[in-house]
């Protein structure tokens, strides 16, 4: 059986010639969970949109359950559902209409989508608002009316954009926990894109660090962290600037080359341990300082987080706080693009 | 325990075949249709925008109707106005100035969906594109078309209160068609602002584009007062003017053939509907193609 997503060389550069996508491949398989993390204008939402159908590549090949996107573009959009950052709903219609409207263009018997569009909106806990019109939910309750308006055809494969910027904590936790279950007890495949680090290591079985068009890293989150050889330990400790930084040399000559310390690193102002098993490596830290009579100021044991994987291959931290423009206005004509904002996307 | 290829009862199935679907047009026609249906709930569910397109034409029927009363009985432009009172006169402008302020909704409201993700939404599905076109375009028609119709009753409304009241010609029939004439004007300035907006993707800009050519192409016809009483340069820009084409028409078909410089109803109405035909054909093609890119 083919996989479900396949993508090879991928490529989109747009009008304005900026390069978007600059030859990605990776594949999804049935019952994954599959993210794309990276900062904003690094291509996420470029490739999920050429996977949705919704844009033409420059170059490579995507595929959807074996056939290409752009050649069998009907058959595909009736396997996909897609969600994204903005929530596609109509304010004026309630609930249950938004839920009608979109399984109507799928052409679900009638009888059949109105049992759907129950089961839905009980799915998504929205089945007392049903009748309300969408422009009085909350933010939470729009979103999750907009994830349902994406399953409303039981779809083979879901794509989310970005599924929860611009929710509140609490919200964003409402989705994951809905997201979870779509997965795990539902067997659906999902493809998510993020530049949150926190949804992309709880959600996500298996990702790809993508930055500046480029798949950078990917495997397991698990895995990801793992690469980066353990946990971190800092030294902080007491004094005058010369006074810290001649404690931090020598601790750093005490602990270089012990079997518990990888790696050790003198950032300017703590001193960075990294150990495969930051709990066992402490006391023997502690340990080695103290009979150097050395006494640590403060302390802290970390484990790495997909930042610090982000850091290690890009040499930044990633940006979750950048503005995102609509993609639609990338291809906007030349004339008038005053009013229509910045353009997020970075340069090379 | 989990079984492990249990699945939970929402799972399951596609509830979508493409070997199911309807193809060509009966296809195009339920999706049209299900859109057309959303524009209508939407419509209906904003009566502010129903309420306050009114007041405009209100406004102009009382105000010009009243300030240029007299006009029409002078000596010398009576005849040229075809013996009927200004406010009867002025009916046929003010539907059309309804359709050409009102067509700029249409494009808005492409930039609204394209803004909110709607579109990407509706682009997602097995739509047919053009159906998310003609969905729109023929709800905005409809909205036109009860807003022209209120003008007509709001004229007749008032013209009880003067002598002599207003009263069209041809009647309903009359009535009826001059609706046409003004909706295929509509379905010009539909594309042409479908055509701005998704060109500057801008709702200001659309607007300010759009409402900055209204005024002088009313201005520069027969709308406000017959051509004949124009100065001679502006004549001469009033007949390369379809406005002063469609207002011809209309003036003809709720007034009576007196009402225009022919005197000819047929001559009218076969004027304008090249004219306008032929333009709506232009701005249609354009938005269309428009459209095409901006999905494709």
């Amino acid at each position: 059986m083919p996989p479900v997503i396949d993508v090879v060389d991928l490529e989109k550069t747009y009008p304005d010639g900026s390069q978007a996508v600059r030859g990605i491949s990776f594949s999804v398989e049935e019952g994954e969970f599959f993210g794309f993390l990276g900062p904003n204008g690094a291509g996420k939402s470029t490739t999920i949109k050429i996977l949705i159908t919704l844009l033409a590549p420059t170059a490579g090949q995507a595929r959807v359950f074996g056939r290409d996107v752009r050649a069998d573009a009907t058959q595909t959009r009736t396997l996909i559902g897609y969600a994204a950052q903005e929530v596609g709903v109509d304010d004026d219609l309630t609930g249950r209409e938004n839920l009608m409207l979109q399984g109507a263009l799928y052409h679900i018997e009638p009888r059949t989508l109105r049992r759907r569009v129950n089961e839905l909106l009980e799915l998504v806990d929205l089945a007392p608002d049903a009748d309300r019109q969408a422009g009085s939910y909350s933010g939470g309750m729009r979103k999750r009316l907009d994830l349902a308006t994406g399953l409303i055809h039981r779809p083979q494969l879901l794509f989310l954009d970005e599924p929860t910027t611009g929710l509140d904590p609490q919200n964003r936790a409402g989705i994951w926990s809905y997201l979870e279950d779509l997965n795990r007890r539902e067997g659906l495949t999902i493809f998510l894109t993020t530049h949150y680090l926190e949804e992309a290591d709880r959600l996500c079985g298996r990702l790809a660090i993508i930055d500046h068009g480029r798949i950078i890293a990917s495997g397991s989150p698990a895995s990801l962290k793992a690469e980066l050889g353990g946990d971190l330990v800092r030294l902080s400790f007491r004094g005058s600037d010369e006074e810290t930084h001649a404690q931090r040399s020598r601790a750093a000559e005490l602990l270089e080359g012990r079997a518990f310390a990888a790696a050790v690193r003198d950032d300017g102002s703590e001193l960075v341990v990294t150990a495969r098993e930051g709990g066992r490596a402490l006391p023997q830290i502690l340990r080695v300082l103290d009979e150097a009579q050395i006494y640590v100021d403060d302390l802290t044991l970390t484990s790495p987080t997909l930042d610090d994987v982000f850091l290690k291959y890009t040499g930044e931290r990633i940006r979750e706080d950048a503005p995102v423009q609509n993609w639609r206005n990338q291809r906007m004509a030349g004339f008038l693009r005053a009013g229509a904002g910045g353009r997020a996307r970075r340069r090379p | 325990m989990e079984a492990t290829q249990e699945r939970a009862p929402a799972a399951g199935e596609s509830l979508v075949s493409v070997d199911k679907m309807p193809r060509g047009l009966p296809k195009l026609a339920s999706e049209t249709w299900t859109l057309y249906v959303r524009q209508l709930k939407r419509l209906s569910r904003t009566p502010t925008i129903v309420v306050f397109s009114l007041i405009q034409p209100l406004i102009w029927l009382v105000l010009f109707g009243q300030m240029f009363s007299r006009i029409a009985h002078l000596p010398n432009a009576a005849q040229q106005f075809g013996g009927v009172s200004y406010l009867q006169f002025f009916v046929p402008t003010v539907m059309l100035q309804s359709v050409l302020f009102g067509a700029g909704q249409s494009g808005v409201g492409f930039i609204a969906d394209i803004d909110s993700g709607f579109l990407d939404k509706l682009l997602t599905t097995p739509v047919n594109r053009l159906a998310i076109l003609l969905g729109r375009v023929l709800g905005d028609l409809t909205r036109m078309a009860l807003q022209i119709l209120l003008v007509v009753l709001i004229g007749l409304a008032i013209g009880r209160f003067q002598t002599p009241t207003v009263s069209f010609y041809y009647g309903v029939a009359g009535i009826a068609a001059a609706m046409g004439i003004a909706l295929l004007f509509a379905l010009i300035m539909t594309g042409f602002n479908v055509f701005l907006a998704l060109t500057t993707r801008n709702t200001e800009a659309t607007f300010l584009i759009g409402n900055f050519l209204v005024l002088p192409l009313l201005f520069t016809s027969s709308a406000q007062l017959p051509i004949a009483l124009l100065p001679v340069w502006m004549q001469n820009v009033a007949r390369a003017n379809p406005v002063t084409y469609a207002i011809d028409a209309m003036r003809s078909l709720l007034n009576g053939p007196a009402a225009t410089p022919h005197h000819n109803t047929a001559v009218a109405l076969l004027q304008a509907l090249v004219i306008l035909l032929a333009l709506s054909a232009v701005t249609l093609t354009f938005a269309t193609r428009k459209f095409r890119n901006t999905v494709a």
